[in-house]
């Protein structure tokens, strides 16, 4: 018999290991990039009108820049605290390896999770005011439903939860580039059929492949914005996101040692949800 | 009450036997852990403090089976360890790192928590550095803050692999007086190179070597065990195993003194040395 896996300290932990997210320096890096970029759009009067720029800015710093820069201060956090000769000391306590991934865990969806709930959030209402003061039809940015804009946090948790597992699974110098170089390529595989029509001239086609990794869809159009995906399957792709994503936690916290047997069985259920959400998307 | 009792502990790292069927009992007071490198002290150590696992043996500590799980627990809620080498999380100041070990301790409170790690910060003299990046602490205070976290909750059993590594002359005297005060009433367990400091604070001394309990008893006895194999000369003499050069001038000899060698009271380090030596004839230390 092993001890429980939730108790008090471990949501204590996940308050901690959130502040040590938000505070990491990987983030004012970021924001230094946005503000400057920002800064470029409006200078040089381009994204269209200063709301559907704001948008722009918006949406593609939460899916460009704060999604994969989270990746990178989960990895960091999670490694920080792994390394075997810091271990030594964390070994010898209560709170076991599993409960410190999983505090882990708590503190991505405490912290950077939030921020990306609250960046969705603002791109819901950044959305409605910018069509409702963007008279040209064509500058017009289209509206999302709640369900796309929820796909926002999903991919800020999935990029988080994947940072973490790497941290367990691929504890050597060097692997965070390299996972970081695998995934890039991973999404532009995906991306490639549609930017090929898209250049074409033709009209926009969505190359079905792509809907599995929709994100870069969203900017692939000159205006930086595509028709919304097609009624009744931004919910399948939710799905499909958050099934990747909880399919990660999953490997980070079977690398944690512990009992496994209730680990398999509920990640062997998210498997088939997420493949059959992904099947679903595709139509 | 007997808050250590191994038995027949043994443990290898592939062919190589560290431990070999070791029994020890221990219960409130200090007890210090003396032996050359490569002895199994921080093996030993280690499995104190529930990071290792004997491969076979029985080791119970603080009346609770280590091998089992969830006693494994409850037996960490009640020890404090410092290892012999330990990494820091980076970014962490000295306050955060102490207070990030406090949480997996189990103090969940904050106000409590915050309380505590005061008080251990200050008893290591580390108060003014507390907001202080770890990485720009000296070694000295490195290794005060790791003894810092040890104390988080005053543990009922403390395993401390060579603590004063690092500490000025100042902080091993207070090092010292800390954890005097703590052994009154609880299990301490030190490993040390440094045989002064378990004859000034370790009322019962376990010498291992070769994975094997050499000795276990007051440092007064082990000291004894080289009386009349102590002597002082100008000259180096022949049956001198071990010699060096005084700061007063003559060499301080151990090994079999020739006839009307000034006999001189024997230390703990010149047992420890015979006992030591013994078990290697070869190894010879000399400083003429």
């Amino acid at each position: 018999m092993s001890a429980p896996t939730w108790t008090p300290a471990v949501r204590r932990l996940g308050a901690f290991e959130a502040h040590r997210m938000l505070r990491h320096p990987a983030y004012p890096i970021a924001m230094l990039y946005i503000l400057t970029w920002a800064g470029t759009l409006l200078v040089n009067h381009q994204g269209g009108t200063p709301a559907n720029g704001a948008y722009m800015v918006v949406s593609s710093s939460l899916l460009l820049v704060y999604a994969p820069v989270t990746f990178v201060v989960t990895n960091r956090v999670a490694a920080a605290t792994h390394r075997s000769r810091v271990r030594e000391v964390l070994d010898s306590v209560p709170v076991d390896v599993r409960q410190r991934t999983l505090g882990a865990i708590v503190g991505l969806m405490r912290g950077p999770v939030v921020v990306g709930l609250a960046g969705a959030a603002l791109l819901l209402v950044l959305g409605r005011f910018v069509t409702a003061l963007t008279p040209v039809a064509g500058d017009r940015v289209y509206q999302r439903t709640v369900l796309e804009y929820l796909q926002v946090p999903a991919i800020v948790l999935g990029a988080g939860l994947l940072g973490i597992a790497v941290a367990r699974w691929l504890p050597w110098p060097g692997m965070l580039p390299l996972t970081t170089l695998v995934l890039w390529f991973g999404t532009m595989a995906t991306y490639f059929p549609f930017t090929a029509v898209s250049q074409s001239g033709g009209p926009e086609v969505v190359h079905a492949r792509t809907w599995l990794s929709l994100w870069p869809v969203w900017y692939a159009s000159d205006q930086g914005m595509l028709p919304r995906q097609p009624l009744g399957q931004e919910m399948w792709h939710l799905s499909y996101l958050l099934g990747l994503g909880t399919l990660a936690g999953f490997a980070a916290l079977l690398r944690a040692g512990g009992p496994r047997r209730a680990l398999f069985v509920t990640a062997g259920a998210v498997v088939a949800v997420t493949a059959a959400a992904a099947w679903l998307q595709l139509g | 009450m007997t808050d250590i009792r191994l038995t027949a502990v043994s443990k290898s790292y592939g062919r190589r036997r560290v431990l070999n069927a070791i029994s020890l009992e221990a219960g409130a007071g200090l007890l210090g852990l003396l032996g050359p490198n490569g002895a199994g002290k921080t093996t030993l150590l280690r499995i104190l403090a529930t990071v290792a696992e004997a491969d076979s043996g029985g080791v119970h500590l603080l009346g609770q089976d280590a091998a089992d799980p969830l006693p494994r627990v409850d037996i960490r809620r009640g020890l404090g360890y410092v290892p012999q080498e330990t990494g820091f999380p980076s970014g962490f100041t000295a306050f955060e790192y102490v207070d990030y070990v406090a949480i997996l301790k189990e103090m969940t409170d904050r106000r409590t928590r915050h309380d505590e790690v005061r008080r251990v910060l200050a008893v290591m003299g580390l108060s003014q550095v507390a907001r202080r990046r770890i990485r720009r602490l000296s070694g000295g205070m490195k290794r005060r803050l790791v003894i810092a976290q040890a104390l988080l909750g005053n543990p009922r059993l403390l395993v401390l692999d060579e603590p004063t590594v690092s500490l000025d002359p100042e902080q091993r005297l207070r090092f010292r007086d800390t954890i005097s005060a703590l052994a009154e009433d609880r299990c301490v367990v030190v490993s040390t190179h440094q045989t002064e400091d378990v004859a000034a604070f370790c009322p019962r001394v376990v010498v291992l070597h070769e994975g094997q309990v050499r000795f276990d008893g007051a440092p007064r006895q082990l000291a004894d065990a080289a009386t009349g194999r102590v002597w002082i000369a100008d000259r180096r003499d022949p049956g001198a195993r071990l010699a060096w050069r005084t700061g007063d001038g003559p060499l301080r000899q151990v090994g079999t003194p020739p006839p009307g060698a000034r006999l001189v009271q024997p230390l703990l380090e010149d047992g420890y040395l015979l006992l030591v030596d013994a078990a290697e004839p070869s190894a010879e230390v000399t400083n003429r």
